[in-house]
């Protein structure tokens, strides 16, 4: 094979290659009720630090007394990704080619923080806008947040540190991993298509945020 | 529930147009970070 016909090959090869998703897609997906079923398992282990405290109080008038460990560490989130980690090894799949964990590199990251400062504008913007309807609307805005005025002390600065780890670390990597790694993927490429996993993934990831889960709490 | 939504939109399309999770996790944490700076700030400061 000549050097001309060797590069037509590799641009027609190139021309017809698939969308990135679809490579990095290869392993087999879980399908979609083993994702629904994991996802929902991961998901209620999310929201375990405040179903600990709240279910026995709602069924059985019970106080239970949460160790101070689930106020300093992000519990939840730990759990939720190990709960991600147990999916996929229950079914033997590689957990950085199906999580779609690849290396970004340096212009990734800077792409990213374009994002996350993008995001960030459109998430204020978006709250704006949804308080600014509430008011026009007579209602009143549902999404300001409730300042808590803390003392300057030891105490204040653990309770910071473990907000830091919890919303810069935890939350990105397992939220991540949960939302657009493991439920993504199966949905994706279920019955439910693309275009029906962005929109529930996104659902999901906007119930996990309420009312006050993380961001505004 | 609608704005945190709308960013869960964007960091799946992220998801879909860049073809892997890491970037989504960066703009996630940079987002974060901003929020938890604000939040700090306003609680040592109110």
């Amino acid at each position: 094979m000549t050097d001309t016909s060797l590069a037509l090959t590799a641009r027609t090869a190139a021309s017809v290659a698939p969308h990135p998703s679809v490579v990095a897609a290869s392993p087999t997906p879980l399908g979609l009720w083993a994702t629904i079923g994991w996802g929902t398992g991961a998901y209620v282990a999310l929201w375990s630090p405040v179903l600990i405290d709240a279910v026995p109080r709602a069924l059985w008038g019970m106080d239970i007394k949460v160790p101070a460990l689930f106020d300093l560490l992000p519990v939840g989130h730990i759990a939720a990704g190990l709960i991600v980690v147990v999916a996929l090894w229950w079914h033997r799949q590689p957990l950085r080619d199906y999580l779609a964990l690849s290396r970004i590199g340096w212009s990734g990251i800077a792409r990213g923080i374009g994002y996350g400062v993008l995001g960030f504008i459109g998430l204020t913007a978006a709250f704006v806008l949804i308080a600014v309807l509430q008011t026009l609307l007579g209602s009143g805005p549902s999404t300001a947040p409730t300042i808590v005025k803390l003392p300057f002390n030891m105490h204040t600065m653990m309770v910071l540190a473990s907000l830091w780890f919890a919303m810069v670390v935890a939350a990105p990597v397992v939220e991540e991993m949960l939302f657009r790694g493991l439920m993504y993927r199966g949905l994706a490429e279920s019955r439910v298509g693309v275009v029906g996993a962005m929109l529930l993934t996104s659902v999901v990831f906007g119930l996990a945020h309420y009312p006050g889960f993380g961001w505004s709490a | 529930m609608i704005a945190t939504g709308g960013i869960g939109m964007l960091f799946v399309w992220l998801r879909w147009y860049y073809g892997n999770t890491s970037l989504g996790m960066v703009a996630h944490a940079v987002t974060n970070t901003i929020g938890a700076s604000i939040l700090t700030a306003v609680v040592l400061m109110s």
